[in-house]
């Protein structure tokens, strides 16, 4: 009897689940979307301006995470708190 | 594409500068941006602490603008922002386990020398229940569509599109067609992952 490896198989399926999503043509994504898709295109804008805006105070204030651990979409890099171990 | 005539650091044999992202960034078309949601909504779906898409997604631009994450040359930059958001929750995932052993470990002296070693991944049963809920959450996406079940099947277990077909009886139209459902319920996914 073969052996269930689940983590295998959620890796295999959520990379396969990606690269159909990449490979989505523009029609599709505005039919799914509708109007929606300006809206969802400012959020994901503006969700990137914000981490710009991140790194540049990172960078203005000397702060160099490199390594760090993830935080919240517009928390503020602390330099001790979110250190990775 | 155009290239970027400003640089910050001096691209790699490995990949690109961070000025070279970060114009690529700018450039995303509308439906670009829509799909790079769509990716970050599904490698965050089930992450525990309330990190979410936008976190993930946020988390993945920092990065690659600091220079941490190197665009390899060749790879589009959308399936390098999705290796990037994909790595920060593998990232997650093993923080949260590790602070988990921690606190265990705490109670249990004879486990701290165990806790600093590499996770095994094989005896983390917590580890393999994640992976299990995961896999569900995705065959219920798609429980209404029996032949996109059979496709989740085939790909999970390593199979590519030829054999798919031949392994479960599925024409190749009828795969396409399938394929063209899923990725459109992928698409259409707006909600967190975590309430279907």
């Amino acid at each position: 009897m073969t052996r269930w490896h689940p983590r295998l198989e959620l890796a295999r399926l959520l990379e396969a689940l990606s690269e159909d999503i990449i490979a989505a043509t523009d029609e599709e994504v505005r039919q799914m979307h509708g109007r929606a898709v300006a809206s969802t295109a400012r959020e994901v804008k503006q969700l990137i301006k914000a981490a710009r805006a991140d790194r540049e105070r990172g960078e203005m204030t000397g702060l160099d995470e490199r390594g760090a651990g993830p935080r919240l979409a517009g928390a503020p890099r602390r330099p001790s708190h979110h250190q990775r171990h | 594409m155009e290239r970027s005539t400003v640089t910050s650091g001096v691209a790699t044999a490995a990949g690109r500068t961070a000025a070279d992202a970060a114009c690529a960034i700018e450039a995303l078309s509308e439906t670009d941006l829509a799909r790079l949601k769509a990716l970050a909504q599904l490698w965050s779906r089930g992450l525990p602490g309330g990190f979410g898409w936008a976190d993930v997604l946020h988390e993945a631009i920092v990065r690659v603008l600091d220079g941490s994450r190197v665009w390899p040359f060749g790879v589009p930059i959308l399936a390098f922002l999705s290796g990037v958001m994909r790595s920060i929750c593998d990232d997650y995932w093993r923080r949260v386990r590790h602070e988990q052993r921690l606190l265990v470990s705490r109670d249990d002296q004879s486990r701290r020398g165990s806790s600093a070693d590499p996770v095994d991944e094989v005896s983390d049963p917590e580890r393999v229940a994640v992976a299990v809920a995961g896999l569900a959450e995705i065959f219920r996406l798609f429980a209404g569509d029996p032949v996109a079940l059979k496709i989740i099947d085939g790909m999970a277990n390593g199979l590519v599109a030829k054999d798919i077909c031949s392994a479960y009886g599925i024409s190749a139209l009828d795969y396409d067609t399938a394929r063209r459902r899923m990725r459109r319920t992928l698409l259409r996914l707006q909600r967190n992952w975590s309430e279907l």
